[in-house]
């Protein structure tokens, strides 16, 4: 009985510590990366994020693993597939926010839009784009100058990338928060309102 | 082959520039510019073929590997695209584009938030950045005492300069900016028609410290705005100045800081003193 509590107690030491490192932002990235959570919480470090999903689960949110991509990989290559990859946790929504939501999350409809037209375009030509061609068709509705603001705020926080050659790429966050397969199912279905 | 006609001559520097034209469209398709598609793999590699046998020396071969490195990322490209043809997330870009003219930015929004999850990150105290607070906390003079160091006293209010006391602060010039340009580059150009070289250094020295910074400063407008070029010989810098501005998009045009500092112009003032004597004597 004793020995049960004991590892109960020790158990929910780990889980507080595993939310902790999973929900609070200590580099520029937030989420912790594997070997960070091996080292913090043991070998078994994959049941107690489990458990931990378990948790977030009836809170409408998950434990989500991504693989840092290495620089330069293009969408369907084999070097996304194979090794040389960093796996990172985070923790984000498992549903979905409304609009209204996300304007109270301090995003506007504007920037929102010109996310989803960017993330879909760089998807169409397969994950990679000169960054004139995606700021020209931001440009068409957004005008010249907030396109190219507007992908500077979208590579700051990490939804796309861009090279020293000007090549924009899909961002580590789009990786994470962004389920691709839909995002392209609904724009090529969507119709104008 | 037909009879009687003589079988194409094969001109070496012809093959180089078409081995030159298929690396560039290999690097646009790269870029994304080109579909992969658009190059004709099989039509290049037989201009490989043609020219292998008549390469002279290593740049040639070289060059012959670098199309073929270049060609097979091409390839490797093609098959990436195809894979991704195959695969749900498959849309062409321009009727993507039509596609977005047309719909509202709300509608896109709307289609965006369906599918985005986004993450939670929260930002916190630890107990390293309390204890730098506390430091710095302990360490924080009281604002009296830290206006009590600066001494800052009354400022003086605004005054009337003359003119020629504003031209010896060196404030304001006489001459226009495009005037003064204009000025240096014909003094390089009467310089360059008399001896056929200008050196730097010579040329932009002057008897006073700031005429000298500003004479470098001239040139260096002259030289970015192609009145004129910068040529190394020797380890030393020439200038030569061009009939006419030249207005060319040059990809390879670099920078290059010059430093002035006053020990070193104080040094050239004494050599080019010493080589004026020499030269009178």
């Amino acid at each position: 009985m004793e020995r049960e509590n004991a590892g109960k107690r020790f158990y929910g030491d780990k889980l507080k510590r595993a939310t902790h490192l999973l929900l609070f932002k200590r580099g520029k990235m937030p989420g912790a990366r594997e070997w960070e959570l091996k080292m913090k919480l043991g070998r078994n470090y994959e049941e107690i994020v489990n458990q931990l999903n378990t948790l977030l689960n009836d809170l409408d949110l998950e434990v989500r693993k991504i693989l840092e991509e290495p620089v330069g990989s293009t969408m369907g290559s084999e070097s996304t597939r194979s090794g040389g990859t960093e796996a990172r946790f985070l923790v984000g929504l498992k549903g979905s926010l409304t609009l209204r939501e996300a304007r109270m999350c301090g995003w506007r409809i504007d920037n929102l839009s010109a996310l989803s037209v960017a993330i879909s375009y760089l998807i169409s030509k397969q994950g990679k784009s000169p960054r004139n061609d995606v700021e020209k068709l931001l440009a068409y509705k957004f005008g010249r100058w907030r396109a190219m603001t507007l992908v500077d705020v979208f590579i700051r926080s990490g939804y796309l990338n861009e090279d020293e050659t000007g090549l924009l790429s899909l961002g580590w966050r789009t990786r994470a928060e962004v389920d691709l397969r839909s995002l392209m199912t609904l724009v090529l279905e969507a119709r104008p309102s | 082959m037909e009879k009687g006609r003589k079988p194409d001559r094969i001109h070496v520097s012809a093959g180089r520039r078409e081995l030159l034209d298929i690396v560039k469209t290999c690097r646009a398709v790269e870029n994304r510019e080109f579909n992969p598609f658009l190059l004709d793999v099989h039509r290049a590699i037989e201009i490989l073929r043609r020219y292998f046998p008549h390469w002279k020396g290593l740049e040639d071969y070289c060059l012959d590997a670098q199309t073929l490195n270049e060609l097979s990322k091409v390839i490797n490209l093609q098959n990436t695209q195809l894979r991704f043809q195959s695969s749900s997330l498959y849309a062409d870009p321009e009727f993507l584009e039509r596609k977005f003219e047309r719909l509202s930015a709300k509608r896109l929004a709307e289609i965006f938030v369906k599918c985005w999850h986004p993450t939670v990150e929260l930002e916190r105290l630890t107990l390293t950045t309390v204890e730098e607070a506390l430091d710095y906390w302990r360490n924080l003079l009281p604002v009296e005492e830290r206006w009590r160091r600066l001494q800052l006293g009354r400022s003086s209010q605004p005054q009337v300069v003359e003119m020629a006391e504003a031209l010896r602060l060196g404030v304001t010039s006489t001459e226009g900016f495009m005037r003064m340009l204009g000025r240096v580059w014909s003094e390089m150009k009467n310089e360059y028609s008399k001896s056929g070289e200008v050196e730097y250094w010579k040329f932009a020295l002057r008897d006073s410290y700031p005429d000298t910074v500003r004479r470098a400063y001239l040139i260096s407008f002259l030289l970015t705005y192609g009145y004129a070029r910068m040529l190394m010989k020797n380890g030393r810098m020439f200038l030569e100045p061009y009939e006419t501005q030249r207005v060319e998009e040059d990809p390879y045009m670099v920078s290059f800081p010059i430093s002035i500092g006053i020990e070193r112009w104080k040094e050239w003032k004494e050599k080019m003193q010493a080589n004026v004597s020499t030269a009178t004597s």
